[in-house]
């Protein structure tokens, strides 16, 4: 699946670079080491006689002592150049020809979007058109290859395919001294929550430089994703989206757009996960009508719904506010495992004035809605109403609050909230709409499937997930990594052949040398 | 140019450094430089003469103010008319055993010119020669891992010059303690013999053996001289650096020491010999202690002006 590799102008120079510079000095650490053993050797004592030695104690000074100049100059060179080519092998010395600038290599999710070939080509558009400005000034063109990776049967796309086809991206690059590896997917739980580390630490002959990247969006009401797939995004992770009620005429007609400030409903510093994927969601505003209901009669006034806007957010963690109030809602049922089993429940603050829910209802994934009593309540949120939506296990996913007409509903996004990249996300959006926010049937499925289509992955390039620039090495290059590993053996064979050579010299000295003053007698 | 002759001739008391050690080592002339010393020494105890007594007419001496009358030579005055003493030689009858350390530790200069061994020679043949010229019968007995010589006392030409040969072959080699040698020397001298020995004194036993044997000796009668050398490196005098110290005699053991940081060398040195001469002194044997490096003649004449002048019969 490749396609799309741009013209390559010229750049820069050939260059030697180090693909892992870590090694290089340690290396250097090693040579360092051997200058030291070098200095410090043994005391070297003269042998002399003396008849009066019974009367002598041993000299309690230290065997070992330094020396300014180091010993053995030869031996001390071939261990350092030991040294230094080991580092220098497993430290990746390349040399970069002449480049032309900097590779992209784009992997698609195959189930980022509907149209993968539209995507396809507005990847490679806006990447090959586009420059890398260089801190310098200078501008080099990109190639741009644009895969596309496809989960397994079991719908999981694993790090393993996701960076086999980066790897094969980036083989097929030629003539770049570098290559940014961008990769879009729609948000998977299995891959961007815990596996972003993994993914940061996965072995890869290069440097990878991950960027986080933020939405897209620019101004609130949506409009073209002109802003490119790939904005430098600041300490908040959450995008989002609305879904305004509506209908077709004077009434409401729900319609997605984008929200351009932080939303109310942002999670609390502290992220407990660091999502390197950030959701862009939406380019532009989709009108989304209801198909049927009673308040939507055509050519009748629509009742007034108790929410005339509905606004969806990402975030990391929701808020304690609306995971759970102070007052528990939901606890073990009788049989301590299903939540469906729900006694007793605790009432929260009561009822609204005017209201005809509690505040604080609870909403299974089923779509039963539930308030304190364990009955199902009917009529519409009271004003403030926190409805979280509790996944098996207890741990809120999403929550709704409906506040000015306008109901919010915060989807939990990360490893604690993996249901959000599973098939449950679209029954418990609409959950969310329908009953949270008390739309009812005026928000057919439809709508809301398309309005989370929006949302999700369904349109554009919905999620540039992370960027990797992986400084690899590109064809054209010298790896002088297997040079290096012979002249290490090299250096290696020379060093214990020098070293057994000394030993031996050192114990045939050991043979000849007498006891110093030892005087045979007087000439005759 | 002045020659070894030249150099003995002019020595004086004042200038007895001009016959170091070395100088005489250089002669190869054992007998030579025995001769000499013993000439030096002669005039240095001119004082000390005992004209008149012995046996064998040795010269007249013109009479002077004060001299014994006794020894006036009536005849001579009765055909001359002029007075003159009768000077006789005295006559000893001793014998004289030198027992020479011959071990390994003796072969070892330590910042001295010559090495113990030689020194001993030295000392050896100018006692001899001073003994023999007193009329003493003297024998040796090398006592080495290569001792070739066991003279027993004897006199005339050919027993010294047997000695002399003796000594000028001397080597130093292997090890020992000198006690099997004392009895060695008390079978070939008769008793009432004069055994000097010369030596390092090193013992294995600390001397035991050595003090065992020199009672032995002096219980029947002898006389015994023990001369102690030891070179300026031993007596902490020089050197002490820092290096692998052996023993000669025991090579194998290896020490890394500093003498000359060794504050108990010399302390352990001291009291091992000051244990040793004390036990010799204590049998009636003389102790006298030298550096390889001193020059002969003031020993010598420190070792006859001693109080105890068992030696003293040597004389010139």
């Amino acid at each position: 699946m490749v396609s799309g590799a741009g013209p390559i102008p010229s750049g820069r120079a050939g260059v030697i670079e180090l693909l892992r510079p870590g090694f290089l000095v340690a290396g250097g650490a090693l040579a360092l080491l051997a200058v030291g053993l070098h200095l410090l050797r043994p005391r070297t004592r003269e042998r002399k006689a003396l008849p009066t030695a019974r009367f002598l104690t041993e000299d309690p000074r230290s065997r070992i002592r330094w020396h300014r100049r180091p010993d053995h100059w030869s031996l001390l060179a071939l261990r350092v150049a030991f040294a230094l080519a080991l580092g220098a092998a497993f430290a990746g010395v390349v040399w970069v020809g002449p480049s032309d600038g900097r590779g992209v290599v784009v992997v698609i999710d195959s189930e980022a979007g509907e149209d993968l070939d539209e995507l396809r080509e507005r990847a490679s558009a806006a990447f090959a058109e586009g420059s890398d400005e260089e801190s310098d000034g200078t501008s080099h063109a990109v190639a741009v290859e644009v895969r596309i990776a496809v989960p397994d049967a079991s719908g999981t796309l694993s790090l393993a395919t996701l960076l086999g086809e980066v790897r094969e991206g980036a083989a097929a690059l030629t003539g770049v001294d570098s290559i940014a590896a961008v990769i879009m997917a729609r948000p998977r739980a299995e891959l961007w929550g815990p596996g972003v580390p993994e993914l940061r630490d996965r072995s890869w002959p290069g440097r990878i430089r991950y960027e986080r990247v933020g939405p897209a969006l620019e101004t609130g009401g949506g409009g073209e994703a002109d802003g490119g797939p790939e904005v430098e995004a600041g300490p908040e992770v959450e995008a989002g989206a609305g879904v305004e009620a509506g209908s077709e005429g004077s009434a409401p007609s729900p319609e997605v757009v984008a929200r351009s400030e932080p939303a109310e409903l942002r999670p609390p510093t502290g992220l407990p996960v660091e999502v390197g994927a950030h959701w862009v969601a939406v380019w532009e505003a989709l009108p989304v009508r209801s198909r049927s209901g009673p308040e939507s009669t055509p050519g009748t006034e629509p009742a007034p719904g108790p929410v005339d806007r509905i606004e969806v957010e990402l975030v990391t963690a929701l808020p304690d506010a609306w995971a759970s109030g102070p007052d528990r809602l939901w606890r073990e049922g009788t049989d301590g495992a299903s939540d469906r089993s729900i006694e007793g429940v605790g009432a929260g603050d009561g009822d609204a004035p005017g209201a005809t829910r509690s505040p604080r209802q609870l909403l299974l994934l089923d779509g039963r809605r539930l308030d304190g009593g364990g009955e199902e309540p009917a009529g519409a949120p009271a004003e403030g109403a926190v409805i979280p939506l509790l996944r098996a296990g207890g741990l809120p996913a999403a929550a709704a609050t409906v506040t000015g007409g306008v109901c919010r509903i915060a989807l939990a996004i990360g490893a604690d909230a993996p249901i959000l990249a599973g098939p449950e996300l679209s029954p418990l959006l609409e959950s969310l709409a329908r009953e949270g926010c008390g739309l009812g049937p005026r928000l057919p499925a439809a709508e809301v499937d398309r309005a989370l289509a929006v949302l999700l992955e369904r349109e554009d390039l919905p999620v540039t997930v992370a960027r990797a620039e992986l400084r690899a090495l590109p064809t054209g290059g010298v790896d002088f990594t297997p040079w290096l590993l012979v002249l290490v053996l090299l250096l290696a064979g020379v060093e214990w052949l020098r070293t057994r050579r000394l030993d031996r010299g050192r114990r045939f000295e050991g043979t000849l040398t007498p006891p110093s003053d030892t005087n045979p007698g007087p000439t005759p | 140019m002045r020659g070894p002759d030249d150099a003995a001739d002019s020595a004086s008391p004042a200038g007895e450094d001009l016959l170091p050690p070395e100088l005489l080592d250089q002669v190869g002339d054992l007998e030579w430089v025995a001769r000499r010393v013993a000439r030096l020494l002669a005039a240095g105890a001119h004082e000390t003469r005992s004209a008149g007594r012995g046996e064998e007419f040795e010269r007249h001496q013109p009479y002077q103010q004060g001299d014994d009358l006794r020894y006036l030579d009536w005849k001579l005055l009765a055909r001359t008319d002029r007075l003159y003493l009768r000077r006789f030689r005295e006559r000893s009858h001793l014998r004289t055993l030198f027992v020479l350390d011959a071990s390994a530790s003796m072969a070892f200069e330590g910042g001295a010119p010559v090495t113990k061994l030689r020194y001993g020679v030295l000392l050896a043949a100018i006692l001899g020669h001073l003994a023999r010229d007193a009329g003493d019968a003297v024998g040796l007995v090398v006592a080495g891992a290569e001792a070739e010589a066991e003279l027993p006392p004897g006199r005339g030409s050919e027993r010294w010059r047997a000695v002399l040969h003796a000594l000028q072959g001397v080597r130093g080699a292997g090890g020992g303690d000198l006690g099997p040698w004392l009895e060695r020397a008390g079978l070939l001298a008769t008793p009432g013999s004069r055994i000097v020995i010369l030596s390092d004194f090193l013992e294995g036993d600390d001397g035991i053996e050595l003090m065992r044997s020199v009672g032995h000796l002096r219980a029947r009668g002898d006389e015994v001289g023990a001369i102690r050398i030891l070179s300026p490196e031993e007596l902490g005098r020089s050197g002490g650096d820092e290096a692998l110290y052996t023993d000669p005699e025991d090579p194998e053991r290896l020490l890394p020491a500093a003498p000359g940081r060794d504050p108990g060398y010399l302390a352990r040195l001291d009291a091992y010999y000051a244990e040793l001469s004390r036990g010799l002194v204590d049998r009636g044997a003389r102790w006298a202690e030298v550096s390889s490096a001193d020059p002969l003649l003031p020993f010598l004449r420190g070792w006859f002006r001693a109080p105890d002048r068992s030696l003293r019969g040597a004389r010139a």
